[in-house]
């Protein structure tokens, strides 16, 4: 499962997360207030992933283990937090 | 094709001076060259290995350079679509139609300076300037 | 499709090729206020009928345009080259959009992002330029990004800002791994083109992203790595990149490219397909040279056309970019796709008003017939009821004649119909020739037959292109030689007699005939003797010959091949002909001469003697062998008899005075044919397949012929004798 929540309440991003991952991405992010997202072992993350990482402001857990992820995605979900 | 690769240039003309000459500037252009004494000589020399651009003098001895580029654009590709540029101590229009007619990308009238001719390989290679 | 469907995409493209004239005219003189006026109405009236079918995104496009022109009119801005460019784009996405309505009978709906990139075209035009708009406007975007990432930004070459639509992940793109691939990236920026909505308002699946880079990669690269996203990336070279490589050619590079563009032009001989490898591969090779690595692709990707490589080489020489050279032959072909065949025709009142008076006529003559009929019952003297049925008979004939020429003037078009896509067409080409070119186009309300006037735009395509591509000269060589710098071609239609004349004239160079010659000796066309007893006009006739070929662009004429002889085929198979006029140095005039009415009839072919014939299929009872015991003399002619019947024997071949080289085989191969009551059978070698054919009126020596009705060509070029089966059996 690229999306799922864990035992403890996170929400975890695995593997290669396609669009298809979004609107469950999308109803796990807003049937609680305060979300954590896991990514640390998240390789790829399709644009509409990413948006929705933007947009809900969650805090994240990482970093991916993707490398572009990692390099350039990680750094600019930090700056448009910041 | 990779663009960082050395070019080669195969020089046909039956005067050994002007080999010479053409050799000497194109070497020092950075080239790798190559020369044949006729068409025929250029032909098998082409079947070996296929040159990068051929530079064919229009007067020569058991194949002309017409026959020769007519003959050249009949082969299969990739060797049909060879860049081949032109040169002659002719001047006059029908020279150079005729010379297009045979399959000439481009002519040059003799005699030709050492940096014009540098520059119009480095060109019809596709050398980055 | 529905009704209104039909009659929307009916007006529409009437409204289409009106604006289409008018922005051309528009062009030509823009101070015609007319054609302004003109213009705005039909952009006014497409929007409304966009309305009224509920096609939104049609109606945005159209309406951004009509903003525009009418500013025009009020005078706050002037007519622009660009101004008519975007709005002839903005009809062609009409056009796009109406073929596909055509289809599929839906009005489309991905129609939307088309319709923003029209928007975005007219977006900057007319303006009021009391102030300059700010150029640097458009980049702050880059500055904010070299402020943001100031290291990154001391390195990098290019910043990049790339806004996807937001329909695309709809259609599978995922722009993020757009910017994964990216080379040479140093740093990514994401960011949101609108304020976020709440996350339980947001939409998963639209994207709203906007995502910014910085990359040491060079410009070429970046902009052939998102090749074809158009308005939605920005690619900002940044200070240190030298202007020099974005694209200016040295004289070196130019002279090369023309080069290239003259060996392209050189007849299709043997090595034709070398000689335009060479030229392609050099055309890359000299845009690698100056920097232009994408534009070197572009010309590989073209290389195996002769058409598109010709106009691409053209095209960068121009200054234009290659693409735009592609939308323009993109233009062309949306134009020539259009309209193949017109399945609904417009028709003029009168004329339905004319077969509404006839039926009533053959209502009453139905009548009398019936009266005669029971007379006949009742006994009536036979030579009385002779005479009346007479009578009856020649009014039938006469009413039948008027209704077929009242139907036949139903299906005429005027030649307008095919005249108008000229002159764009003329437009883009010359444009991509790089040519000064003006059309002159005379008698467009000459009418033919419809099947004419569809069948014409080929042919014609053809001969103007040829006289574009051939006949007429650079701006330059014009002067030089002493002639007006624009060159004019002029397409003229007229009636002479049951005739319909077109022709295509230019004032060029006319056909080189030397080089006719040399061609045609060198592909054996005729032999050297025959070549040499050749006065010039006969020379200037070879380039019909099949076989001899001035440039080897496909069309889609014959199937058979390419040039001259592919029209001259086209035309004959209308029942037409071509000739050539030709005046060296000044030019030269193509004349088609076709018949007004044509009359479809439906053969069977058969051969005999070696001649291929045509049987009216209506006039056919069957095909049977006779074997030749079964054959008797019956006076100097031959019979067989057939279900107790006697029927008269005609050898086909004998009949028409063709020799009877093989000798009689033991079965004869017999066609059984009626005329009126009685029966005739025909010998024939061979029985070929059923055809449609319109029949080229007879002229010349076959005329006084008996028993030939006409002749048509083949597909194969052959001629074919179609019979006249009264005249032959009596």
């Amino acid at each position: 499962m690229t999306v799922r929540r864990s035992a403890d309440g996170r929400i975890v991003l695995e593997g290669a997360c396609p669009i298809e991952d979004a609107e469950p991405l999308l109803q796990l992010l807003l049937a609680e207030t305060e979300c954590v997202v896991d990514w640390s072992r998240c390789d790829l993350a399709h644009a509409a992933i990413v948006q929705i990482l933007l947009a809900s402001g969650a805090r994240m857990i990482g970093p991916p283990s993707g490398a572009f992820l990692r390099d350039h995605v990680d750094p600019a979900l930090a700056r448009e937090r910041a | 094709m990779a663009d960082n690769q050395t070019k080669r240039v195969l020089v046909i003309d039956d005067a050994s001076l002007v080999r010479l000459y053409y050799r000497d500037a194109l070497e020092r252009a950075g080239f790798e060259v190559d020369e044949a004494l006729n068409g025929l000589e250029a032909l098998e020399k082409l079947m070996m290995a296929p040159p990068d651009l051929l530079i064919v003098d229009v007067n020569m001895p058991q194949m002309d350079g017409m026959t020769f580029l007519r003959i050249l654009r009949r082969q299969p590709p990739p060797i049909s679509s060879t860049p081949a540029l032109v040169t002659s101590t002719e001047s006059g229009v029908q020279d150079v139609d005729a010379a297009r007619a045979a399959g000439a990308n481009f002519y040059l009238t003799k005699p030709v300076a050492q940096e014009t001719l540098a520059l119009y390989a480095a060109i019809l290679c596709g050398m980055p300037a | 499709m529905n009704e209104f469907l039909e009659q929307f995409l009916l007006e529409s493209r009437e409204l289409v090729e009106q604006a289409t004239g008018d922005l051309l005219g528009l062009e030509e003189n823009p101070q015609d206020n007319d054609r302004l006026d003109s213009a705005f109405r039909a952009f006014h009236t497409l929007k409304g009928a966009a309305g009224i079918v509920d096609f939104a995104a049609m109606g945005r496009a159209l309406h951004a345009a009509e903003d525009v022109l009418s500013r025009l009119r009020n005078g706050q801005a002037p007519v622009s080259a660009k101004l008519v460019s975007d709005s002839l784009t903005c009809l062609d996405q009409v056009v796009q959009w109406l073929d596909a309505m055509q289809e599929t009978g839906e009005v489309p709906t991905d129609a939307e992002a088309a319709a923003d990139a029209i928007v975005a075209r007219f977006a900057d035009l007319g303006k009021a330029p009391a102030t300059p708009s700010p150029p640097a406007a458009s980049t702050i975007w880059a500055d904010a990004l070299i402020e943001k990432y100031p290291e990154p930004a001391a390195a990098a070459r290019v910043a990049i800002r790339y806004r996807p639509d937001a329909e695309c992940f709809f259609r599978g793109d995922d722009p993020l791994a757009l910017m994964a691939a990216l080379p040479g990236l140093l740093v990514l920026d994401l960011a949101s083109g609108e304020v976020w909505p709440t996350l339980d308002a947001l939409d998963p699946f639209a994207c709203q992203l906007v995502l910014a880079a910085l990359s040491t990669a060079s410009m070429e690269a970046v902009a052939a790595h998102f090749g074809g996203r158009g308005d939605e990336i920005e690619i900002k070279p940044l200070a240190g990149v030298p202007a020099e490589l974005t694209g200016a050619l040295s004289v070196e590079a130019r002279r090369l490219l023309e080069a290239q563009l003259l060996l392209l032009k050189e007849p299709t001989v043997e090595g034709a397909a070398g000689r335009m490898a060479a030229a392609g591969r050099v055309a890359a090779n000299v845009l690698r040279h100056a920097g232009r690595p994408a534009d070197a692709l572009r010309i590989e990707q073209v290389a195996a056309s002769l058409d598109a490589l010709s106009k691409a080489i053209a095209a960068v020489l121009g200054g234009a970019a290659i693409a735009e050279a592609a939308v323009s032959e993109a233009g062309a072909a949306v134009s020539t796709q259009q309209d193949a065949t017109a399945r609904i025709l417009r028709v003029d009142v009168a004329r339905i008003d004319t077969l509404v008076k006839l039926t009533g006529e053959l209502t009453v003559a139905k009548n009398a017939l019936g009266y005669a009929a029971a007379l006949a019952q009742d006994g009536a003297d036979p030579k009385a009821l002779a005479s009346t049925l007479k009578d009856q008979q020649a009014l039938f004939e006469r009413l039948i004649n008027e209704l077929q020429q009242s139907v036949l003037g139903i299906r005429v078009l005027p030649l307008r119909h095919v005249f108008q896509r000229f002159p764009r067409l003329v437009r883009d080409m010359a444009a991509a020739l790089g040519k000064s070119v003006r059309l002159v186009t005379e008698g467009d309300a000459t009418e033919a037959d419809k099947a004419v006037v569809e069948s014409l735009f080929e042919p014609l395509l053809h001969l103007v292109r040829n006289a574009l591509d051939h006949g007429v000269e650079t701006e330059q060589d014009r002067v030089k030689a002493g002639k007006p710098p624009i060159a004019t071609i002029h397409l003229r239609g007229a009636r002479s007699g049951e005739h319909v004349l077109i022709e295509v004239e230019d004032d060029g160079r006319g056909v080189d005939l030397a080089r006719v010659r040399r061609v045609a000796a060198e592909r054996g066309v005729v032999s050297a003797e025959a070549l040499a007893a050749m006065g010039d006009a006969e020379v200037a006739e070879l380039i019909f010959a099949p076989g001899f070929s001035t440039a080897s662009e496909v069309t889609n004429l014959s199937g058979r091949g390419v040039g001259m002889d592919a029209v001259r085929t086209a035309v004959g198979r209308l029942g037409g002909r071509v000739t050539l006029e030709n005046r060296p140095a000044l030019g030269a005039r193509m004349r088609l001469t076709l018949p007004f009415t044509l009359m479809m009839t439906r053969l069977m072919t058969v051969e005999a003697g070696g001649q291929m014939f045509g049987i009216p299929m209506e006039a056919v009872m069957e095909t049977v062998k006779v074997a030749h015991d079964r054959i008797v003399p019956v006076g100097a002619a031959r019979a067989f008899v057939l279900r107790n019947r006697t029927i008269p024997l005609i050898d086909l071949a004998e009949a028409l005075g063709e020799p009877r080289p093989v000798p009689p085989k033991v079965e004869a191969k017999v066609v059984v044919v009626s005329i009126g009551a009685e029966l005739g059978g025909l010998e024939v070698d061979r029985l070929g397949e059923r055809i449609d054919v319109m029949l080229k009126p007879m002229d010349g020596l076959l005329s006084g012929m008996p028993g030939i009705a006409g002749t048509t060509l083949l597909g194969d070029g052959r001629v074919l004798i179609v019979l006249d089966l009264r005249e032959l059996l009596q």
